[in-house]
């Protein structure tokens, strides 16, 4: 399993893997506390360039590979999504540090750029694909049972939060085996007519 | 959070950590297939020294300490057991890479030095401790099931055997408000 940082694009959105000069693009639109509620860290106003830092060390020394999200249709940049625990020996990883604007969420954006990160990792070589999400975050569950991800357990007390308490860790995860039925489900969200086909 | 790499010792056991000197001491007990079945390296025969040399500069990670486990009665040494993954900011880690010889195993050395690393653990401050095993491996299964840990889930084809085989990881944890219970059952059987 090799992956490398690639412009991914469909229809509905392109992924930038991430630069300097993103650091501008990024400001403003993780500048919402609704967004940080419940992570590890946060990256509303004051705390955004230390989260962009961390995002861009993670990157550029290759631990994670890390996209900015844009909207196809406006051009607009909407959000942020990255591979990160890469175990290449183990052919695994993991999608995380996901969040769009408000704007963004509920729409194609995240099951298109879900398929395009999917579709590189099991290309490459992956056999398995984790997500993880704060125990309290209903939201990403939800999208990851949508998504046809399988909820494998919950870690207790797993990680601190900035807020000082230790969240659960929900994971889940898609195997190689479960990809092609996974890939039909996004695709037909993505294409509801069929229209394309 | 803040674990430093010291001798631990009670009646039944005691865990150095790792140094270049233990090279002597768990060649002969590494030396038997069956701890390496199910493993992702192997350290038996002629691959002792590989695993030797990676679990001696795995010691200067500040995130780990791998120990050498010897019974205290006798001063025969019984195997090898690690503390992995050490997290400061959540107050978590695991205790992981235990092996132990033929003659240790089934003994009062595992709950021993399970007794030892909990403490610690928890005494340092550790929220959480975290226990894996690979799917199929019903003996470490059962042993962190007997300790009293709670099965919290099951990463599937989280990794490959030397043997190229994939093999599921069951998580198990213990809180630190759990830890009363599981001492007073590991001192139970001690």
């Amino acid at each position: 399993m090799e992956l490398t940082p690639l412009i991914l694009e469909n229809t509905h959105v392109r992924l930038e893997p991430l630069r300097a000069d993103h650091r501008a693009v990024l400001r403003p639109l993780a500048d919402d506390p609704e967004l940080w509620a419940l992570t590890t860290i946060r990256g509303d106003g004051a705390y955004f360039d230390a989260w962009f830092d961390l995002m861009l060390g993670q990157h550029t020394s290759g631990r994670q590979i890390s996209h900015v999200v844009y909207e196809q249709d406006s051009g607009e940049a909407v959000g942020h999504s990255a591979y990160l625990s890469l175990a290449p020996e183990h052919k695994r990883l993991e999608i995380g540090w996901t969040w769009y604007i408000a704007s963004a969420r509920g729409t194609s954006i995240n099951p298109a750029a879900k398929l395009l990160l999917l579709e590189q990792a099991f290309a490459a070589g992956a056999r398995r694909v984790e997500l993880k999400t704060h125990g309290l975050n209903q939201r990403s569950q939800n999208a990851m049972l949508k998504m046809g991800a399988t909820r494998e357990g919950v870690l207790r007390q797993h990680t601190r939060t900035w807020r000082g308490d230790c969240r659960d860790t929900v994971f889940f995860s898609v195997l190689d085996t479960e990809w092609p039925r996974v890939k039909d489900g996004l695709t037909a969200r993505l294409d509801p007519a069929g229209e394309t086909r | 959070m803040r674990i430093h790499p010291n001798t631990l010792e009670n009646p039944v056991v005691r865990l150095e950590p790792l140094t270049h000197s233990h090279h002597v001491h768990l060649r002969p007990v590494m030396d038997e297939p069956e701890l390496w079945a199910e493993t992702v390296v192997r350290g038996d025969g002629e691959h002792f020294e590989a695993w030797f040399a990676q679990s001696l500069a795995a010691q200067s990670r500040p995130d780990q300490i791998t120990y050498v486990l010897f019974d205290a009665r006798t001063g025969t040494c019984a195997g090898v057991t690690a503390l992995l993954a050490m997290d400061p900011l959540s107050q978590r880690l695991e205790i992981g890479g235990t092996r132990l010889g033929r003659g240790a195993r089934g003994s009062k050395i595992n709950p021993a030095s399970k007794h030892l690393l909990l403490t610690l653990a928890f005494n340092a401050g550790a929220r959480r401790v975290e226990l894996r095993t690979l799917a199929g491996n019903a003996r470490s299964e059962r042993a962190i099931q007997k300790l009293g840990a709670v099965r919290e889930g099951v990463r599937r084809h989280y990794l490959q055997t030397w043997k190229g085989q994939w093999r599921d990881s069951i998580i198990f944890s213990i809180l630190d408000r759990e830890w009363p219970t599981v001492k007073a059952r590991l001192e139970a059987r001690i």
